[in-house]
């Protein structure tokens, strides 16, 4: 079961580590993190986990909650909220393909970062599933690198 | 060195100033060159605060560890760095595990070299993320003050449990003119000790419509000091009783309706009442695995109310119906003002105390050797059951547990959670600081006892007069009965053919030793040790191969256990 968890922490160091270290200790997989200072002076964190479903979200927060760095647990899995990841790939285009990949970046609303002789580097902002997608359709062409970067979320309203 | 800085302080002498604001009678320490500032300062302070020299940073942390479980105030540790640290990592995790109060006290290397795998330099905030329930490293010598605060707030409120402090060299040499604000700010820390009214509610409900209701006793309600309060619920509602192995105590072992300890090697009928009960309120217990048993089979029929203090214990193990976040005395307080109107429970109450008196605790006694029970049942006769007993790990443990009959809580030291061997001797050292007067009683396994034996040093030092009994089976015998019972017999590793001699190794120490192998001379050699004012040890030849019975078999359900007798049989 994968839940979206956002986090406000109070920005100690060594924060990071009481967060994937809770996590893992309780078994529960990190499937993404992101975080950055956010406008309170705190620090904003958006985790995706991966939960055995026997275990329930419940205890997922309840065990964030429990750390004294952490100020506010906030599940929006089951809310409405906006999400976005940044992806960026680093495409082997040879010169005759470059329009070809323009093609596909057009639609997406993707952007080309850099341009050398047989490579391009495109980045692609959205939903995750948006990314993916994009990700089949450039794939063909033979991925030289990948980096995600992981969602960061807010509920709507 | 001039006049004026004789007046100067250093991060070290604040460190001293804090623990004596927070009223620290004693530290369990042990020196070495990244606390050198720290011991210079505990010397030169002439303070009140005294310092206990255990002989291992283990011995030390279990000794912490005995005085706050019997005290209910923090235990206070200092170490080194590197090894001095790492030396108590056993010690913060049981405390971690049995929610004990701990502050603990690193020395660090200094700043400027923290990193560089400097002589002596370990990581102790990486490793005792997971084992504290929070740690901090002092960054600027102006901060001691509010971080020491801060560390004992988060070790003695809500859920208690271990908070390590690690402090590099430097700021403890640190020349101090200046110090922040030491107001506590820890938002993100809020612990929530008054019961919601609707779930206390609803709980009533629960009450008033059971038929077969069963309260079980956890550690928490011990925590909370709320024994009148729950004595006071009992004695409205004649409600039977059962109890964690750390909620021995909380409520008279001796009294009519405690049926005994639940799970593993507990009472057959206290694990039945649970097993058949409709209504199951735990008030303080985390539903360890060793009281569930096979959680499928664990009180199939109750509906659950679980009253604590930690809202991520609920819920965790066995699936809940009315959670309770408070403290227990506050939960019971509220509980205890309204008059439920319930069903008459009495043939409840008939059918399980009829399961007690016909299933007691059994064993054999009149063989070549001493029978462990029976001699911890003269231990609980000549100490009129009001001695504070610390154990050890494995068989001689559950004996106590089964055996010696706590009538107040907070008087049973023992390793619950982490079940770590070597925690019988040097706990008796910090109960016995905690309550001078009283006999406190050391129950040991001829192997655990050797895991911490030179904490008998620190005992003579301080002249405590402890009695330890050593349960001397020759044998890991808890390890030895799973061999016995499910490996076929293949006592691998688990004979000890080759102990020490315990009494000539006590008095090498320069305590009285005593050996007993005959149950006729069992009387006399216990009013002996009882009469003696200083420490003695006791090696008491056991039936070797006594089991601990009953019990549950690994991955079977409490109603299943094996080795009940009927007293009619
Ligand atoms: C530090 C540690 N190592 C190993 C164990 C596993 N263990 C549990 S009980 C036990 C045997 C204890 O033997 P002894 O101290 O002689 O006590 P007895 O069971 O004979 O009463 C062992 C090895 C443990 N609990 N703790």
């Amino acid at each position: 079961m994968r839940r979206i968890i956002v986090l406000d922490l109070i920005n100690s160091s060594g924060v990071l580590n009481r967060i994937t270290g809770m996590l893992s200790k309780r078994n529960f997989n990190i499937h993404s993190i992101t975080g950055g200072p956010s406008e309170s002076g705190t620090t904003k964190m958006t985790v995706v986990v991966d939960i055995p479903k026997s275990l329930g979200a419940e205890q997922l927060t309840k065990q964030l909650n429990k750390l004294i760095d952490v100020l506010k647990v906030t599940d929006i899995t089951e809310e409405s909220f906006v999400e976005r990841e940044l992806g960026m790939f680093k495409v082997n285009v040879s010169r005759i393909e470059r329009s070809e990949i323009e093609a596909i970046v057009r639609p997406f609303r993707a952007r080309v970062l850099d341009i050398s002789t047989d490579s391009m580097i495109i980045e692609v902002t959205g939903v995750p599933s948006k990314i993916d997608a994009f990700f089949d359709l450039i794939k063909p062409y033979g991925i030289e690198a990948e980096s995600r970067t992981g969602i960061t979320a807010f509920t709507r309203g | 060195m001039n006049s004026q800085t004789n007046h100067l302080k250093t991060g070290a002498d604040i460190l001293i100033e804090a623990l004596v604001q927070e009223n620290v009678e004693y530290c369990f320490g042990y020196p070495g060159g990244a606390v050198l500032p720290i011991y210079d300062a505990l010397y030169r302070s002439g303070e009140s605060l005294e310092h206990i020299l255990c002989r291992h940073e283990q011995g030390l942390i279990h000794a912490a560890e005995g005085y706050a479980r019997v005290s209910g105030k923090a235990g206070v540790v200092f170490a080194t760095s590197g090894p001095g640290a790492t030396n108590l990592i056993t010690g913060i995790t049981d405390a971690m595990m049995d929610s004990l109060p701990i502050v603990i006290f690193t020395g660090q290397v200094a700043q400027a070299v923290i990193g560089t795998d400097a002589f002596q330099e370990a990581d102790i905030i990486g490793i005792t993320t997971p084992i504290t329930k929070h740690n901090f490293q002092i960054q600027d010598a102006r901060d001691i003050k509010k971080i020491v605060k801060a560390a004992f707030h988060i070790a003695t409120t809500g859920r208690k449990g271990p908070v390590l402090v690690d402090i590099p060299k430097n700021i403890q040499e640190t020349i101090i003119t200046q110090q922040h604000d030491d107001k506590i700010d820890l938002p993100g820390y809020q612990p929530n000790v008054i019961p919601h009214m609707n779930q206390i509610n609803k709980l009533k409900e629960a009450l008033r419509n059971s038929e077969r209701p069963v309260v079980l006793t956890g550690a928490g309600l011990g925590v909370s000091g709320a024994e009148k309060e729950f004595k006071k619920f009992i004695d409205t509602y004649q409600i039977p009783v059962v109890s964690t192995l750390h909620g021995l105590g909380v409520f008279d072992g001796e009294h009519e309706l405690f049926l005994g300890m639940a799970g593993m090697h507990g009472t057959y009928s206290a694990n039945l009442a649970i097993h058949e009960a409709d209504l199951l309120i735990n008030i303080g217990s985390r539903f360890d695995d060793r009281l569930t048993g096979a959680i499928r089979s664990f009180a199939p029929n109750a509906i659950v109310s679980h009253i604590d203090i930690d809202p991520a214990e609920i819920g965790k193990n066995i699936h809940t119906h009315i959670p309770i976040v408070a403290d227990a005395k506050e939960a019971l307080e509220s509980l205890n003002k309204a008059h439920i109107k319930t069903h008459s429970i009495g043939a409840w109450r008939d059918k399980v105390l009829a399961l007690k008196k016909e299933y007691p605790l059994w064993y054999k006694t009149g063989e070549e050797l001493i029978s462990p029970q029976w001699l911890l049942e003269q231990i609980y006769e000549i100490t009129n059951g009001d001695a504070i007993i610390t154990t050890d790990v494995g068989q001689h443990q559950m004996w106590a547990a089964q055996f010696y009959k706590f009538k107040k809580p907070r008087r049973f030291v023992t390793s619950g959670g982490l079940g770590t061997m070597g925690f019988g001797v040097p706990s008796a050292i910090g109960a016995q600081l905690a309550f001078k007067n009283d006999v406190v009683v050391s129950i040991n396994g001829d192997g655990g006892f050797q895991m911490n034996m030179q904490e008998l040093a620190t005992i003579k030092e301080k002249n405590l007069p402890i009695k330890i009994i050593i349960i001397n089976n020759e044998a890991l015998g808890m390890v030895r009965q799973w061999q016995e019972k499910f490996y076929d017999e293949r006592y691998s590793s688990s004979l000890l053919s080759a102990n020490p001699d315990f009494v000539k190794l006590a008095e090498g120490f320069g305590i009285k030793g005593m050996r007993v192998k005959d149950e006729n001379k069992v009387k006399e050699c216990l009013e002996e040790a009882f009469n003696y004012d200083g420490p003695v040890l006791i090696d008491a030849r056991v039936q070797k191969l006594d089991l601990v019975y009953p019990m549950v078999p690994a991955g079977r359900g409490n109603h299943e256990m094996i080795g009940v007798k009927s007293c009619d049989a």
